[in-house]
C-alpha cells in the first residue's frame, strides 16, 4: 500500500501547504479507495475525489496543522461522501446498472443490463463493479460508522485512541463499532485481529 | 489476514491521469472564481478617527443639527395646522402592489384584527414581537389576512398533546394568505415554560423551542381546513413566499451528540410529524450548530398526485450560522470566530426539477 508518512505540524517551523501534485502525488490513490468504499460506485467516488481536493485546495488556509494532513483530508472525504450519500438525488435517483442487473435477474434476459453500455467509460466502471471481491462488497456494505473504524483500523493503521480522536467520539464506541463491524464481516476476518 | 486481503482488494484501484486532469481544471475553475465570490466587506472606521472628525467638525455638526430639529419642529407645526387632526388609528395598510423584489425587507406588525399597522425594520420587528403572543408578522410583498387569528392558529390539538403542548405556550411569527390561492400559512413557535413536560424533545434540549408551520385551505374562510402541519424544532429565523412556495429558516441549538448523521435519526420520531432532514450539508468541520431549511409546496400540502414530496428539509452544520433567506437563494454563514472555516458561505438555491420536485443542490 502506498501509504504516506503521517506529518502533523506539531512543531513551529512555519507550515507551508504542499500544492496539488504534492497532494496528487502522496494522497490520490488513498482517497480515491476511501471514497469508492463509501460510495461504493467508482463513477460517484471519482466525482468526490474531485471535490476532496477542490476543497481541500480552495481552504488551505483554513488548515492549521493540528493533524496530519492526510487525516484532514479524509475527514473531507467522510464529509463529502456523507454529503452524497444524503443528497435527495443519491437517494431518489437509481443507477441504471442496478436497474439492468436486477431486470436481468428477474426477467432472465440477460441483454437488457446490456442496453446502455454505449461507451468505453461506463464499461470500465461496470466492469470495476463486477469486478469486486467478495471481501469488498462486504465491506462497502457495511453502515458508514463501521467503513469509518474499519479503514482507519486496517487501512490508515490508526490505534483505537487516534480513532476516537480523528472521529471525535470514546474509545469505548470505537471499541464496541469495531466489534460489530467485525461480526458483519466474520466470513473474512478472525477475532485475534481486532 | 483480513488487513492484508483488505489492503490488497484497495490497492487494486488507483488514480489515473485522466481523472487527476479533471481534478486540476476544476481547481483552477474554482480558483479563479474565487475571487468573484469574496464579499468585500468595508473595514471599521478606527474610532481615533471617528474623535478626530467630531472635534474638528463640531461646529458644523452643531449647525446642522439645529437647522434639522428646527426644520422638523416647523414641518410639525405647519401641517398639523393645516391637515387638522391625524390619528394614528387611521393608518391603513399600505398598497400591496410592492415591488416584489422589495419583499420581505419589511414587516408589518401589528394586531391582525385591528386596521392599525406600523412598519418596522424585519429583525427589530422579529426581535420586539418574539415574546408577545398573538403579535403577527406579514410580509410585504403578501396579501394581509382578514381573517381572524383563531381561524388560522393550528388546530391539530391531538399532535399537540402527544408532544404535551398547550395553547397557551405559542407564539404566532407569520401569517400570511398567499394572493390567488386559497391557502393559508401560519408559522407557530411554541416556547415552553416548562420543557420537562414535553413528552418528546428534539435532540435531548428540551429548552429548544418548536415550530409548527401549518397550511391551511381558506377556500371557506369561515371553516378553514387544515391540510399539512409540518413541526421543526429550533428557533425561527425567516420565511418567504415566492411562487407558491413557502422558504423557510430556522437556527437550532448547538449540537452535543456529535457526528452530524445523528440529526437526521434524532428526527426521525416514529409517530411524530417532524420533518426529514433530507440532506445534511456540512459547511465547515466545526459542528457547533445547524441551521434548517425548508422548501414547502404550498399548493401541493395535502396530497402528491405526482408522489412527490410536497416538502423539502436540508440542515446545514457549521458554527454559529447566520442565515439570510431572499427570493432566489438562502445564504448561510459560518461566523464562528473559532471555527477553522470562519466567514465561508453556503448559498442554496432551491429549483423544481420536473421528475423530482423541489430540491436542493
Amino acid at each position: 500500500m502506498d501509504k504516506p508518512t503521517p506529518s502533523g505540524n506539531h512543531n513551529q517551523t512555519p507550515f507551508v501547504f504542499p500544492d496539488i501534485e504534492e497532494l496528487f502525488e502522496l494522497y490520490s490513490n488513498d482517497i480515491l479507495r476511501v471514497c469508492n468504499v463509501y460510495l461504493r460506485k467508482r463513477c460517484l467516488a471519482e466525482d468526490a475525489f474531485q471535490d476532496v481536493f477542490i476543497k481541500a485546495m480552495t481552504r488551505s488556509q483554513t488548515y492549521r496543522g493540528e493533524t496530519p494532513i492526510k487525516f484532514w483530508l479524509m475527514q473531507i472525504a467522510r464529509n463529502v461522501c456523507k454529503d452524497y450519500l444524503k443528497s435527495a438525488w443519491f437517494t431518489k435517483v437509481g443507477f441504471y446498472e442496478d436497474y439492468a442487473e436486477t431486470e436481468a435477474g428477474s426477467s432472465g434476459f440477460p441483454e437488457i443490463a446490456d442496453h446502455g453500455r454505449y461507451d468505453d467509460e461506463e464499461n470500465r466502471i461496470i466492469d470495476d463493479i463486477d469486478s469486486d471481491s467478495d471481501l469488498m462488497i462486504a465491506v462497502k456494505a457495511l453502515p458508514l460508522k463501521y467503513k469509518d473504524v474499519i479503514l482507519m483500523r486496517f487501512y490508515y493503521d490508526l490505534s483505537t485512541s487516534e480513532i476516537a480522536n480523528q472521529l471525535n467520539i470514546s474509545e469505548n464506541t470505537v471499541r464496541s463499532r469495531l466489534f460489530r463491524a467485525r461480526k458483519m464481516l466474520s466470513p473474512y476476518i478472525s477475532e485475534d485481529e481486532i | 489476514m483480513f488487513k492484508d486481503n483488505l489492503n490488497t482488494e484497495l490497492n487494486k484501484l488507483k488514480v489515473d491521469e485522466a481523472l487527476l486532469n479533471k481534478t486540476r481544471q476544476r481547481i483552477r475553475d474554482a480558483q479563479n472564481a474565487a475571487p468573484d465570490q469574496i464579499i468585500e466587506r468595508k473595514p471599521p472606521l478606527p474610532s481615533k478617527n471617528i474623535g478626530v472628525f467630531f472635534r474638528t467638525h463640531s461646529i458644523l455638526i452643531a449647525a446642522l443639527l439645529t437647522g434639522i430639529i428646527g426644520l422638523g419642529l416647523f414641518s410639525a407645526v405647519f401641517f398639523s395646522g393645516l391637515l387638522g387632526t391625524s390619528k394614528s388609528t387611521d393608518m391603513k395598510m399600505p398598497a400591496q402592489d410592492v415591488d416584489h423584489n422589495t419583499a420581505n425587507e419589511k414587516i408589518y406588525t401589528g394586531d391582525i384584527n385591528s386596521d392599525s399597522f406600523e412598519a418596522y425594520d424585519e429583525n427589530e420587528t422579529r426581535l420586539a414581537n418574539a415574546d408577545e403572543e398573538d403579535a403577527c408578522l406579514f410580509s410585504i410583498g403578501e396579501e394581509a389576512p382578514d381573517i381572524g387569528i383563531d381561524t388560522v392558529v393550528p388546530s391539530q390539538s391531538s399532535i399537540r398533546d402527544s408532544i404535551g403542548l398547550s395553547d397557551e405556550k405559542q407564539v404566532t411569527l407569520f401569517t400570511s394568505q398567499p394572493s390567488a390561492i386559497d391557502r393559508s400559512v401560519t408559522i407557530v413557535e411554541y416556547r415552553d415554560p416548562a420543557p420537562e413536560t414535553r413528552k418528546h424533545t428534539p435532540l435531548d434540549q428540551p429548552e429548544l423551542p418548536l415550530i409548527e408551520i401549518v397550511i391551511s385551505d381558506i377556500t371557506d374562510i369561515d371553516a378553514p381546513i387544515i391540510l399539512s402541519s409540518y413541526w421543526v424544532p429550533g428557533y425561527f429565523e425567516s420565511a418567504v413566499i415566492v411562487d407558491g412556495y413557502l422558504y423557510i429558516a430556522a437556527l437550532s441549538a448547538p449540537i452535543t451528540s456529535g457526528a452530524a448523521d445523528d440529526i437526521m435519526l434524532q428526527f426521525a420520531i416514529d409517530d411524530l410529524p417532524w420533518i426529514n432532514i433530507e440532506t445534511v450539508f456540512a459547511l465547515s468541520d466545526t459542528i457547533q450548530s445547524y441551521a434548517i431549511i425548508g422548501a414547502i409546496d404550498i399548493l401541493d400540502a395535502q396530497t402528491s398526485p405526482s408522489g412527490m414530496e410536497p416538502q423539502f428539509f436540508v440542515a446545514v452544520t457549521g458554527g454559529i450560522l447566520d442565515v439570510s433567506i431572499g427570493e432566489d437563494e438562502i445564504v448561510i454563514r459560518d461566523s464562528a470566530e473559532l471555527s477553522q472555516d470562519a466567514g465561508e458561505e453556503l448559498v442554496i438555491r432551491f429549483y423544481t426539477d420536473p421528475t423530482l420536485g423541489r430540491m436542493a443542490p
